[in-house]
This record gives structure tokens, sequence and C-alpha cells, in this order.
């Protein structure tokens, strides 16, 4: 892929401008469905396309940002945002992005550069792709298990052992949360923020541990938990934003492609939740996320040999970035082609049930 | 006479307080030990379900259905009881599972905490130490269990008749004082607290019976039901079981008719008078349709002399609900007719015929015939009473406040709907609106297409604009080198982002909204 201006942006004609709006649109339907942010798809697959890992999470936190923003929005209407604790989790996940933005712009400093024909950004590259997939796959493989745990009717749900273990944990001084109705300890609540925040900043996903805390470790109800972290994200997306930015890897066209899909397939995600049952949505959700794991480290010997690790043809990495992209668009077309079938079905069958409605009434 | 419920943390006090005041009322006694141990004879694996529940709160589909199905058994059990005859119950929040029965004293039992460890430390054997590790860890289970299985916390005032302390008054006297209570006028049965139970009992009976068919145990249903009709809302995943309830719910004594609604949240429509022809339901029934929601009406009206609206004295609640579908009326009636249930099926003679006072029936029936119908209620009182028909276990996106207060002048009705508008929004959190507002905040129209225009002309301008310039605009973007520049470059990212997110998500909203997509 052709870089132009500051050599890592990517040179955008209308091919590539609608595979990002196509991301866009998958990431989002993806995020309504699942509740989470879509970063996990969208990241990976704008380094498929030959943005630098470090703009591709750049751009999507920019993203994210007027996301979270459009979002919160209306959670707060429903009474589902505790900003107290929002301000609490903000203050560290400020810390956590900041240190995430630092490693990022270190590495992509660093690495590569040259050498072993590697472009520039290559060991940026590389430690995105690790976090994304050790996240990844644990979020995924906890999801599947659970659904084999609630086929089995084994237990009532996720195991909680860590989670059951740091709500036992009393570390003084206790905050009382008056929305989410909940006492929690500072340092734990330092520690998800840090998290969260971190994971943020790396990878766009923050959701991923910040929503599970709040309901697992915190106590919240699950619909006071999305709307914080939906709040929280308005936050974080601001600061990773601006911290990008500053460090010039925020691709401001990218991140409008993005909202053309992104911003449309969100309503029809979140339409999917309500009518496709909670272990079919858990199941088609943890093998989309293990798929895009699976994608990401196919590309890693790519990073490896323009690191100078493994030695390789670099003719090869054509086919190792080819099958990534592969992968990736099998989980997300797979996925969302589930979604809209099941969308389109409940949608059709909802305008049959008026027609014999208004059939009955005449 | 009244029941009593008694709730306490401590085990010992409320059995002696209860089985004393059973004594000497001559009334039977209950305790939540025994409903449990029916429960889990039932099948109802309710250790299980309290571990879950008390441990951590995230509510999975499966649990969920079995703290209904537990929900609707205890409380089925404890409507049984009373049908039978008066009684003591005594447990942890039983007063919190027949909420809205005005004849029963719910009774707060308060143990100092120093009994408390004395107790546990005789009967468990264990050291002072660790008895105090107990008793806090009893009662910080017990609050979890009430929070997240009743949605309250139970040390609010509010939802007790009476607090007895026990610090400064015997377990003997604090019976004595009950039994005067239960004497009070205040607490006796009427034929509306009486009815209430009825619907109560029906209602659980149905959703324990519904819990119990294996055609129906794994569905997600709410049910409510009224003067012998039962609803049953159904989720629009599940469409198949439409036709499966029913057959499930057939001979269930008591219920007179069952109505199927396909819904995955409610509106609540409050307003003095209702009219199925109006513009106000023309407009909500269109936004149910793209909500997949059932629209719930209460015909809420305040007695002219009333002077506190806000809350206070417990002035009269009346519900009536289907009464085009049931035959029947008891509208502000002390003894309701003991009208047969025809079907609906009216004689041509006229005099017959019930009025609709409100227009509740002829907008419930309309509702039926479009696969709408939440249920009705008539309330007379002050906000605090109409509070007291939002249920915590019905899921509720949107609350409508239509024409109220009609006898007040015009800025009294404005003043007065604000208020009550603000007081409902504080305390059930959800949305609460005009159905003057519902065209400008959830339908589209004209001005609707017009802003949506108007916002897509604003986007393609900025996109235009990026990407016409991306020659100047890259460089300033990556530049690292230009203090100013990057200053500047954090300032435009930071101020353009969340207008573009505005402006698009709002076209992309009423886009949806026009193609009846949301």
């Amino acid at each position: 892929m052709e870089h132009v201006a500051g050599e890592y942006f990517i040179h955008l004609d209308l091919y590539v401008a609608l595979q990002v709006i196509l991301l866009g649109f998958i990431g989002g339907t993806l995020s309504g469905f699942i509740g989470s942010g879509g970063a996990f798809f969208m990241t990976p697959g704008m380094m498929n396309l030959g943005v630098q890992g470090v703009v591709a999470v750049g751009s999507n936190i920019a993203h994210k940002f007027g996301k979270a923003m459009v979002g919160s929005r209306k959670h707060g209407e429903m009474g589902n945002v505790d900003k107290k604790l929002a301000l609490f989790l903000v203050l560290t996940s400020y810390a956590g992005i900041w240190l995430a933005v630092w490693i990022n712009s270190k590495l992509f400093a660093g690495g590569g550069g040259g050498e072993h024909g590697a472009p520039k950004g290559a060991g940026a590259n590389l430690y995105i792709s690790i976090v994304f997939i050790t996240i990844l796959s644990v979020v995924a493989l906890s999801m599947l298990r659970d659904v084999m745990r609630t086929a089995k009717d084994e237990g009532m749900g996720p195991s909680r052992k860590i989670s059951e273990f740091l709500s036992r944990l009393r570390l003084p001084p206790m905050i009382y949360f008056k929305v989410a109705d909940v006492k929690v300890s500072l340092w734990v609540l330092m520690m998800v923020g840090l998290a969260t925040g971190y994971l943020a900043g790396t990878i766009g996903v923050g959701g991923f541990i910040g929503v599970p805390a709040m309901i697992y470790v915190f106590g919240i109800p699950t619909a006071v938990a999305a709307g914080t972290e939906l709040y929280l994200a308005m936050f974080m997306g601001a600061w990773g934003a601006v911290n990008y930015a500053w460090q010039g890897f925020v691709d401001i066209r990218l991140t409008m492609l993005m909202y053309l899909g992104s911003l449309l397939g969100i309503y029809i995600g979140a339409y999917g939740v309500k009518v496709v049952n909670e272990v079919y949505i858990r199941l088609v959700t943890g093998l989309i996320i293990i798929i895009c794991a699976l994608s990401r480290g196919v590309a890693i010997p790519m990073y490896l040999r323009q690191l100078g690790y493994v030695n390789m043809d670099p003719a090869f990495d054509t086919y190792f970035n080819g099958a990534s992209k592969v992968l990736l668009f099998l989980a997300g077309f797979g996925g969302v082609a589930v979604i809209l079938f099941h969308v389109f079905r409940a949608h059709r069958r909802r305008r049959s049930i008026q027609v014999v409605m208004e059939y009955a009434k005449t | 006479m009244p029941l009593i419920f008694i709730s306490s943390e401590s085990k010992n006090s409320r059995r002696q307080l209860a089985e004393d005041l059973a004594k000497k009322l001559g009334y039977g006694c209950l305790c939540r030990e025994d409903l449990i141990e029916e429960a889990t004879k039932a099948g109802i694996p309710v250790g299980k379900l309290e571990v879950a529940m008390i441990k951590s709160p995230a509510m999975s589909e499966r649990l969920a259905r079995q703290k209904e199905r537990y929900i609707a058994f205890i409380t089925a059990a404890l409507c049984e009881r009373a049908m039978e005859g008066n009684f003591v119950y005594h447990g942890r929040a039983g007063h919190l599972l027949l909420q809205g029965i005005s004849h029963i004293i719910k009774v707060r039992l308060v143990v100092t905490q120093e009994t408390r460890i004395a107790e546990a430390m005789t009967q468990l054997k264990l050291g002072r130490d660790k008895a105090v590790g107990y008793v806090k860890d009893v009662d910080e289970d017990i609050e979890r269990w009430v929070r997240y299985f009743y949605g309250v916390n139970r040390d609010k005032p509010g939802q007790y008749d009476v607090a007895v302390n026990l610090e400064n008054m015997s377990l003997s006297n604090a019976s004595a004082m009950l039994c005067y209570m239960a004497e009070l006028p205040d607490f006796r049965p009427t034929p509306a607290s009486l009815r209430a139970l009825e619907n109560r009992s029906l209602e659980a009976r149905a959703r324990k019976k519904l819990a119990l068919d294996p055609q129906t145990e794994n569905t997600d249903l709410k049910v409510r039901a009224e003067n012998g009709v039962v609803t049953v809302t159904y989720m629009p995943r599940q469409p198949g079981v439409a036709q499966i309830i029913p057959e499930v719910l057939a001979g269930l004594a008591g219920c007179k008719e069952v109505m199927c609604t396909m819904a995955t949240t409610n509106i609540l429509w409050v307003q003095e008078k209702f009219d199925p022809h109006c513009e106000a339901f023309h407009q909500l029934n269109q936004i149910a349709q793209r909500w997949d929601a059932a629209i719930e009406l209460v015909r809420f009206t305040v007695p002219p002399d009333l002077e506190n609206v806000f809350g206070g004295t417990y002035v009269e609640v009346d519900q009536s609900a289907e009464q085009a579908l049931a035959g029947t009326s008891n509208q502000f009636t002390a003894e309701p007719p003991k009208a047969e249930y025809n079907g609906g099926i009216e004689d041509d003679v006229e005099s017959d015929k019930v009025k609709d006072v409100g227009g509740v029936s002829d907008t419930i029936q309309e509702l039926v015939n479009i696969g709408r119908s939440g249920g009705a209620h008539t309330i007379r009182g002050n906000f605090h009473t109409l509070l007291s028909v939002i249920r915590g276990d019905v899921k509720y996106s949107l609350i409508v406040l239509g024409d109220l207060f009609l006898s007040k002048s015009h800025e009294t009705q404005v003043r007065l709907t604000r208020e009550l508008g603000g007081y409902l929004a504080e305390r059930v959190g959800v949305p609460v609106i005009t159905s003057d507002e519902l065209q400008k905040k959830y339908l589209v129209g004209k001005k609707q297409f017009l802003k949506m225009l108007l916002y897509s002309a604003a986007v393609a301008a900025l996109y235009l604009v990026i990407f016409f310039a991306q020659g100047p605009l890259l460089p300033f973007l990556g530049d690292t080198e230009h203090m100013q520049q990057r200053i500047i470059r954090m300032v435009a990212i930071f101020l353009f982002i969340p207008v573009v997110a505005y402006l698009y998500g709002t076209v992309t909203s009423l886009f949806l909204k026009f193609l009846k997509f949301e």
C-alpha cells in the first residue's frame, strides 16, 4: 500500500475508501449486536488495508469519541449513567491511555524503520497484534465456554471466581455510587480504570474490560454498566484522540469514512439483539472474535520478518497479509450475514403480523 | 382482618414475634423457610439461585427465568394461603412480593446488632469475632438479595407501614402493638384491595403454570392479570409461543381470557380521558410498532379536594382493565357488579351496555385489535398512588403524559403535568414526555424530513471539504515538528469529530425512522 504525507497516511482511492466504509459497517453492526466497541474488527481490518497499526488505533479512538458521545446521550436519558463512577474511572483511565500512547509511539519510532525491507512501525504493529490476540482470545474463549456450560446445563452463568475474590476485597477507602447503588474500593476502581484506559489506548477496545468489570466486580446492573462505560468511552476517546492527534497519528479521513458505515450498522446490530436469543448471541460473538484473533495471528510472521526475527522471503508478506485479510472479512461478513438474516426475518415477520392485524380489523 | 408480613434479618426474632402475634390473633403462621422448601420440592433450585444472585448480579437469561419462576411460585403460594384465611408471614422481604394491597400490614422488625451477635454465638457456637463477621456477611447477603431481586433498598422506610425497634421494646409489647394495629380500619380489606389480591393471585398462578409447562418453561414472558383477563407479553425472538400460551393456560381457575402481545418493552400512557381516534393514539401506535412495544394505559384522576398531589395519604386505587373484553364494570363502585363473563358478546339491549368511563374500554379494545395491548388501570389519587402502579418488574421505555388534571385551569394543568413528569422521571428512570412532544421527539414528519435534508447537506459539505483538501490536510495531520501546528490539530480534531458524529448520527437515525426501522 502506498503511503503519503508524513510516510504513514495511506493513499485513499475510491476502492480503499469503500473498504473502510464496509469495515465501519461491519464493525458498527457487530458493536450494536455485542454491545461493545467494534474496534476489535475495525483496527485489524485497517491494518490489513495497509494502515499503520498506530494510525489505525489513533483513528479508531477518534471514531470511538464521537460515537460514544452520541450513544451516551441516549443512555443518559434512560438514567443508565453513573457520572460519579465514570469520573473516578476516567482519571485513572487517562493514565492508562497515556501509557498506551507512549508505548505505541516509542515502538513506532523504534521498530522497523527500513531494515529487512520493513516499513516503519513494524514493532508497533507486532505489539498491537499480540495484545489483540491475547485479549480477544481470552474474551472469546470465556464466551464459548459459557455457551458450552449453558448447553450442558451447568451453572447459572459465567464463572465468577476472580470477580468474587475482587468483589470481596474491601480495601478502604470505599466509595459509594448513588446511581449504580454500590460501594467500591478506590484501589479496585483505579485498577479497573487503568486497565480499561490501557486497552482503549492500545487496541481501542477498553469496553472488553470495563463492562465485565463493572458488572462482575462492582456489582452494577448491566444497563448502568453499559451506559457508564459509554459515557466513560466518550472521555477516554476524547483523551486518546487528543493524544494521538498530538503525535500525528489520527487520520481524520479514515475516522469519517468509518462513521459512514458504523453509525448505520449500530442500529441494525442493536435491533438484532432484540430478535436473537442470548446463547446464540454469545456463540456468534465468540466465534467472530476468535476468528478475528486468528486473523491477527496469521499476520504475526510478517511483522517478525520485518523486524528481522525470522528469515523469510519478503514476497510471502503478501500471502500472510492476504490470508489475514480473508479471515478477518470471513469473520465480519459471516457475523453480519447471520445478524442481518435474523434482523430481516424478524422485520418481515413483524410486517406480516401487522398485515394480518389490519386485515382482521377490516 | 389484615394479613401481616414481617421482614427482618434476624430469623429468631421474626419467628418469635410472628408466632406470638399469630397466637394472639388466631391466625396461621407462615415463614420464608417453609416456602423455600416447597419451591425446592417443585424443582426450583433456590439455593443455587440465591448464591448466583448474591455473588454476582449479572443477569443471564437463564438466571432471569429462574428468578421469575421463583417469584411466581412464592407469590402464588402466598396468594393461595391468603385466599384460605388470614396469616402472619415472616421472612426477609416478603412485603415486596405483594405490593399495592392495602390490607397487608408491612412490618420492618429491627433487632440490635448485639442481640444478633449473641444469637450467632449461641446457635453456631462461634467466638465473638467470628460471630460479628458472620452477622455482617449475612446482612450484606440479604442486602444484595433484596437489591438484585426486587431492585429496591430494603432500608427505605416508605415500603413499610411500621418499623418496630426491639432495642427499647419487648417482643411481647411489640406483638400487642401490632395486634392493636390490625384492628384499625385503615388495614381492613376493601373490595379494591381484595380485587388487587385476586389479580396478583391469578397473575402468579398463570406465571407459575407457564414456568412449569415444558412448552413454555424456556421462554421470556411477562404476565399481568386484571379482572380475569391475563395479558402475556412475549419476545419477538419467540413468536411461536403465542399459539402455545392459550393452550397452556386453558382451564386456569379464574382466567376468563388470555391475550398475547409481542413486546420487548412497555410504553405507559397516562391520561384522564382516552380516545382511540385521537392523534396521540395514532402516534403511540406508530412508535409501539417500531419498538415492538406494548402500550399500557393508566387513567389517572386527582380528587378535586386533594391538598398534596405529591404524596402522603393514600387516597384510592381502583384497578380496572379490559372491561370491554370481560364485559364487567367496576369503576369507582364499592361493590363490583357480578356480571357473568360473556366472552365479549353483548346483548342488543342498550341499557345492559357498560358505560365506558374515560374511554379506557374502547381504547384497550383497539389496542387488542392491533396487538399492542399492555393492560390498563384506573387510578384515583396523588402522584404517589400513580407511582404504585409502575412495577419494577416491567421494562418501561417511555412514559407519555396526555391530558391530565382536566378540572383545573389550563395554567394549572400545564404546571401539574410538568411536576408529575419530573416526579416520575426522577423515580422511574425512563424518559417522561407529554403527548404533544411525541411527534417532535419520536416520529418523523415534514419538520424531521427538512432537518434530515439540512443535516445531510451539512454532512456532504464537510466530507467534500475534507476529501478535496487532502493535499494540504495530510501534512497538517502528520506534522510533528511545529508546536503551533500540533496544538491547532489537537483542538481541531477535538471539535470536528463530535460535530461529524452528531450530524451524521442524526441523519442516520432519521433515515431509519423513515424506514420504520428502529
